[in-house]
């Protein structure tokens, strides 16, 4: 909904003000939501919203059902995906977040991200497909090799169930999820 | 915090009506946020909230701490998850945007989408626990695995055999 150009003829300059201000605010998309730096605890109107930042943690808050419920921009969103082919040269076949997939050796690849992590304590998980050669289900691990994951980039390989023989999976999925820089 | 519902006397009826509409635009929740075709980059004032919608992709931009940030509603949520028992024919115990699933036979399983992906190359990942064996979960090598509307996965102790666990999971996420 749009506030109507009301003309409010003889009135105050400053009455003019506060209607050209408030027409600006709605009008324009210049409603600004409370930032506060402590969880809300205060009982609000239901469809009350608030933004929450400490400095390292950004939530985003709604009272709903008579109770404050959050969700955490930095926590709980997946931060990065990528599916990607490794047989051959690693083809990504999509991705978010994702700047490179190197290979390394077979079914060795280190994804770099976009945008650094926070730390490299962050989520991931990874699922890949099996070759075609058999029904020998893939499995992924992370490379043991100084710092990995790192902030930047986690290098993966994928081996066989059946005898843990490394092997380039036609398809693979990585997802992580966890605060960034 | 509503308005409330004051009669203001001795003014002009247009002053009225301007009242009565940002009392019903606060008090109902009318208030429309902007929608814009790419990312913000102005400086706003902190607790701005802007839509931006850029070809296929949905986002919300925010303004805290003197910086615009992004979420991608295209790419940043799960889409779907299924948890399920691969015993006694399988049965899922509990999902989203899930329409069904099928034990195709022992060890292997499709799980349709109720929402299909905007493409065939979406993200997954799953995990089972080892019930009778040490079981990994992969994605099928068959024709048209994944597709848009469904994807299927096998279930197998490393020996060639499949096996159903008694429980594992599935999330994927992507383009819807």
């Amino acid at each position: 909904m749009k506030l109507d150009e009301y003309e409010l003829k003889g009135v105050s300059q400053e009455l003019s003000d506060f209607r050209d201000d408030v027409t600006s605010v709605v009008n324009f998309g210049k409603y600004s939501h409370q930032v506060v730096s402590l969880a809300p605890t205060w009982k609000a109107e239901n469809g009350e919203t608030v933004f929450f930042f400490n400095g390292n943690e950004t939530r985003y808050y709604y009272y709903i059902n008579d109770k404050w419920n959050d969700l955490s921009f930095s926590t709980q969103l997946l931060t990065s995906w990528v599916v990607f082919s490794g047989t051959g040269t690693p083809i990504i076949l999509d991705s978010f977040g994702v700047k490179s997939v190197t290979v390394f050796g077979v079914g060795d690849y280190e994804i770099t991200w976009s945008t650094a992590f926070s730390n490299n304590l962050y989520g991931i998980s990874a699922t890949a497909m099996e070759r075609p050669s058999d029904r020998n289900p893939a499995f992924v691990r992370f490379v043991d090799t100084a710092n990995n994951p790192s902030r930047t980039a986690v290098r993966v390989q994928v081996r066989q169930h059946f005898a843990a023989a490394p092997s380039d999976p036609p398809y693979m999925c990585l997802i992580a999820s966890g605060p960034q820089s | 915090m509503k308005i409330d519902d004051y009669d203001i006397k001795g003014v002009p009826a247009e002053i009225k009506r301007f009242a009565e509409d940002i009392t019903i635009l606060l008090n109902n929740g009318k208030y429309s946020h902007p929608v814009i075709p790419s990312n913000p980059s102005w400086n706003a004032n902190n607790g701005e909230l802007v839509l931006v919608r850029a070809g296929s992709s949905t986002r919300i931009g925010f303004f805290v701490s003197n910086t615009w940030n992004l979420v991608d509603f295209s790419s940043q949520v799960v889409r779907a998850w299924i948890t399920f028992s691969g015993t006694n024919g399988g049965a899922i115990l509990s999902s989203v945007n899930v329409s069904s699933f099928t034990r195709d036979r022992e060890g292997e399983f499709t799980i349709v989408w109720a929402n299909s992906f905007a493409t065939t190359n979406y993200a997954v990942s799953g995990i089972c626990n080892d019930s009778g064996g040490f079981i990994r979960v992969g994605i099928m090598n068959t024709a048209n695995n994944p597709t848009s509307q469904s994807l299927r996965i096998r279930c197998d102790k490393g020996t060639g055999q499949d096996a159903d666990p008694t429980i594992a999971s599935v999330i994927a996420t992507g383009v819807i």
